[in-house]
């Protein structure tokens, strides 16, 4: 038992220190073909993922370069046994003016939601000088081709990089290539481009195809391809006295090409949705079966097209013979004959419901934009379904019955029956959750309760304010009321009480009459706020002196009769001189 | 002729007119559903692709129209109407019982993680109204309470000023469904697979291989799409790219 822990402990250490074992590094960077470029002149710069998946990616700022893409990638590498998956993004990049350009830092969020950045890096811009490609004047030209300049939708069209050259060229490399897009495009791994010579304007040139690819422009309309740039090492007689030869680097530019693409009129009957060139192929595994076996047809479709765009061809099998169930399909993508095309396989398996011999055409019909026709391919099966285990009418007396309806798929009885009342409305994208309609009718409550509760604020300022003025026009009455008592006071000769009697009325009467709250009725409170309510300066300090009066008689005793008649003079021209 | 007179004859027009265009529509609708019980499946899709044609949408005319396709054994467009008829009213019982037998029909399915069950509470809730009903709802909700708000102002029960404030907090929840309801409503990321069978593959390239196959009538979310292409994930998360084609958008 020990012995087998041993084991296994090795086992794991040699396990761990195996250079397969160690757990794949994540690194994300950024790689730049060039660190000095000229104005105008293309270049590229590709973000790569190694040992991880891209969730998201944020691309670095630019900071004045002029960016197309990014174009995605992914790839596998093998260094020294080892393999790295690499997801990649590339942006094609252009400066218009000289100088020195900052690339920031690119942001990736990886499958594992670990956010990592690329680092910032300086590309230097240098003017071009016009005098440089006096040399290529002429003798070094580029041209975009395509195979046809009136296309129609779907057809395969082949974008030809084509080098026209009079001078020797040591280095080539493509640094842009034409954008084609929303087309679907391919590019021809398989091509190699041949040299030959043609003559322009009477001029013999070399030229080779430096890349094929292959388009297939769906949408009629004008399809315009930008320019492709290639960059070419020519050597001159500039170096130096060791080294006379030097290559000099030159980027040429093709110019922009258009392409027609006409729409497919007049669809043929059972068109398969394809423009090529195409061949079929149909195969039966047993041209005899049993009934209790089921038919196995396979559909081969191959040749030169977009072979995705193939729709599954016609059986020609009679339904009212066979079931027919969904093909499988495969597809394979080829290159050939310097096009692009491929194979696609539908197996079809089909039920035979009846005894007999039986014809199976199979039909395939696609555009032939070369012959500029539809083209049907067809093909004759003979099938013969004997008898089985499984009991069938023979095929006479199944063509007796005549079936009017579809065959009913078994598992339609799990589901609910059709729904007999539909309330239809009209589809359209206005939704009056959030419209503006919505938020007025939102807004209308509110509005209505803010009328509501000005109205009612309103409305009991206005009681407030007539039971206020009441309330003054009775003070005089009232305080007269209090005279009345006072005066009774002074004719028995109720000093004390005269006085306090005076005191309240006169001070009862401020308060109403001058809405002064019965607390604040200090002397001084009340000369401040007559005096805020602009009363007369005169009148105000007969009215302090009679509260003093009656407040130091009532603190000292004061009883001369004739001072009282004085001030109860006084304090009832006060309060009748207001009415 | 007056014109009052003018204003209640073009009325009545127009009243005569709609209830023609109504007629209209039912007696294709009933049509296609004769033709749907005869099991003349063919008919009734076209009968009921033609009601759809005319900008019209129900949640009834969706689930039948799945129906048919299930007849004609097309189990993506089938799973693809019953997804619409629930987006028209998320309480078609039907259209939801047909839905899942429909995706039982689906080759691979995938396991999904539940969401927890508040969420799943929640998000019953938000489906239970369409987001009109629930934009009405906020409405009534705030006019009762403003109405409860003046009325405690005019005769000074607190009782509703109580009521009033709490019908206008409450009133935040429809309008919080509304909109959720109506993002559900409008959008348009999510797409089922039509064809028999689709490969997924990293880039937009027909040369990349095909990291998985997607069976027809798989639900898929659309993340972004680029020319004729589509990027996509999977109800398991996986994320590739397949032709725009190959998908119908809900």
């Amino acid at each position: 038992m020990k012995a087998i822990k041993y084991n296994y402990t090795f086992l794991f250490f040699l396990w761990w220190f195996s250079p397969g074992s160690s757990i794949a590094q994540v690194s994300f960077e950024a790689v730049c073909n060039v660190r000095e470029v000229f104005t105008d002149e293309p270049f590229e710069l590709t973000f790569e993922l190694r040992n991880s998946k891209i969730k998201l990616f944020s691309p670095p700022p630019f900071n004045g370069l002029q960016a197309k893409g990014p174009k995605e990638g992914k790839s596998i590498s093998y260094i020294n046994g080892n393999s790295a998956t690499i997801e990649s993004r590339t942006y094609y990049l252009k400066a218009v003016k000289p100088g020195r350009y900052k690339i920031g830092s690119a942001k990736i969020i990886t499958q594992n939601g670990t956010t990592v950045r690329s680092k910032a890096m300086v590309i230097k811009v240098i003017a071009r000088n016009n005098n440089n490609n006096n040399v290529l004047d002429g003798n070094i030209f580029l041209r975009t081709e395509l195979s046809t300049n009136n296309a129609v939708a779907g057809e395969q069209v082949t974008v030809d990089i084509n080098i026209y050259t009079q001078v020797a060229i040591e280095q080539v490399e493509i640094s842009k290539e034409p954008n084609f897009g929303n087309v679907y495009y391919y590019y021809l791994r398989s091509f190699s481009g041949e040299s030959k010579t043609k003559t322009i304007n009477g001029k013999k040139y070399t030229t080779k195809t430096l890349r094929r690819m292959v388009i297939f422009p769906s949408s009629p309309g004008v399809l315009k391809i930008d320019p492709a740039f290639v960059k070419v090492g020519v050597a001159q007689n500039k170096g130096g006295a060791f080294n006379p030869y030097r290559i000099m680097t030159y980027t040429l530019k093709s110019l922009p090409v258009e392409l027609n693409i006409k729409e497919l009129k007049g669809l043929a009957k059972n068109f398969s949705g394809t423009t090529g060139n195409y061949n079929l192929e149909a195969r039966v595994k047993k041209n005899t079966i049993s009934s209790d076996n089921v038919l196995q047809l396979t559909l081969t479709i191959q040749g030169q097209g977009d072979i995705k765009q193939v729709l599954s061809p016609k059986t020609g099998a009679d339904t009212k013979y066979f079931d027919i169930f969904s093909p499988n399909i495969t597809e394979e993508i080829q290159e050939g004959s310097q096009l692009l095309g491929g194979t696609k396989k539908f197996e079809y398996i089909m039920n035979p419901k009846a005894l007999g011999d039986f014809i199976i055409k199979p039909e395939f019909t696609f555009y032939n934009a070369r012959l500029k026709r539809f083209v049907k391919l067809d093909t004759i099966i003979n099938i013969r379904v004997i008898k089985g285990e499984n009991n069938l009418p023979l095929k006479e007396k199944k063509t007796e019955i005549k079936e009017f309806t579809e065959e009913i798929p078994q598992a339609i009885n799990e589901y609910k029956p059709p729904q007999t009342e539909a309330k239809f409305r009209q589809k359209n994208n206005f939704s009056f959750m959030g419209s503006k309609i919505f938020w007025a009718l939102s807004f209308l409550p509110f509005l209505f309760s803010a009328i509501l509760f000005g109205w009612k604020y309103r409305e009991e300022a206005q009681i407030n304010n007539s039971v206020s003025d009441q309330k003054k026009i009775n003070a005089v009455s009232e305080a007269n009321k209090g005279l009345k008592v006072t005066q009774n006071h002074l004719a028995e000769g109720l000093h004390e009480a005269f006085y306090k009697e005076l005191s309240k009325t006169l001070l009862d009467y401020i308060s109403i009459k001058y809405d002064i709250p019965t607390i604040k009725l200090t002397k001084n409170n009340v000369r401040e706020q007559l005096t805020k309510q602009h009363i007369d300066k005169n009148k105000i300090d007969r009215l302090i002196l009679i509260l003093e009066t009656c407040e130091s008689a009532l603190f000292s005793g004061l009883t001369k009769s004739e001072s009282m008649e004085t001030i109860f003079r006084e304090s009832s021209d006060f309060i009748n001189s207001d009415s | 002729m007056q014109p009052i007179a003018v204003i209640k004859l073009l009325l009545f027009c127009l009243l005569i007119q709609t209830s023609r265009a109504t007629d209209s529509n039912d007696n294709i609708f009933a049509k296609a559903l004769q033709a749907q019980k005869d099991s003349h499946y063919t008919e009734a899709i076209y009968l009921y692709e033609s009601l759809k044609n005319k900008n019209l949408t129900s949640s009834a005319l969706h689930n039948n129209l799945g129906l048919s396709y299930i007849g004609k054994q097309q189990t993506g467009k089938a799973i693809l109407e019953f997804e619409r008829a629930l987006k028209s009213s998320a309480n078609n019982k039907d259209a939801l019982h047909n839905l899942e037998v429909a995706q039982k029909a689906v080759e691979e399915q995938y396991t999904i993680a539940k969401p927890l069950f508040f969420v799943r509470w929640w998000n019953g809730i938000s489906k239970s109204m369409t987001s009109p009903g629930w934009a009405i709802l906020f409405l009534i909700q705030i006019s009762i309470g403003s109405a409860a708000l003046c009325y405690w102002r005019i005769s000074k029960k607190r009782t509703f000023l109580k009521a009033g404030i709490m019908l206008l907090i409450l009133s935040l929840l429809p309008l919080i469904f509304g909109f959720q309801q109506k993002s559900f409503e409008s959008s348009k990321n999510t797409a089922i697979l039509i064809v028999g069978h689709a490969g997924l593959r990293q880039s937009p390239d027909l040369a990349e291989k095909e990291s998985e196959i997607i069976h027809e009538g798989s639900k898929v979310e659309i993340l972004k799409q680029e020319g004729l292409w589509v990027h996509i994930r999977l109800q398991n998360n996986l994320i590739g790219w397949i032709p725009v084609k190959m998908l119908e958008r809900i």
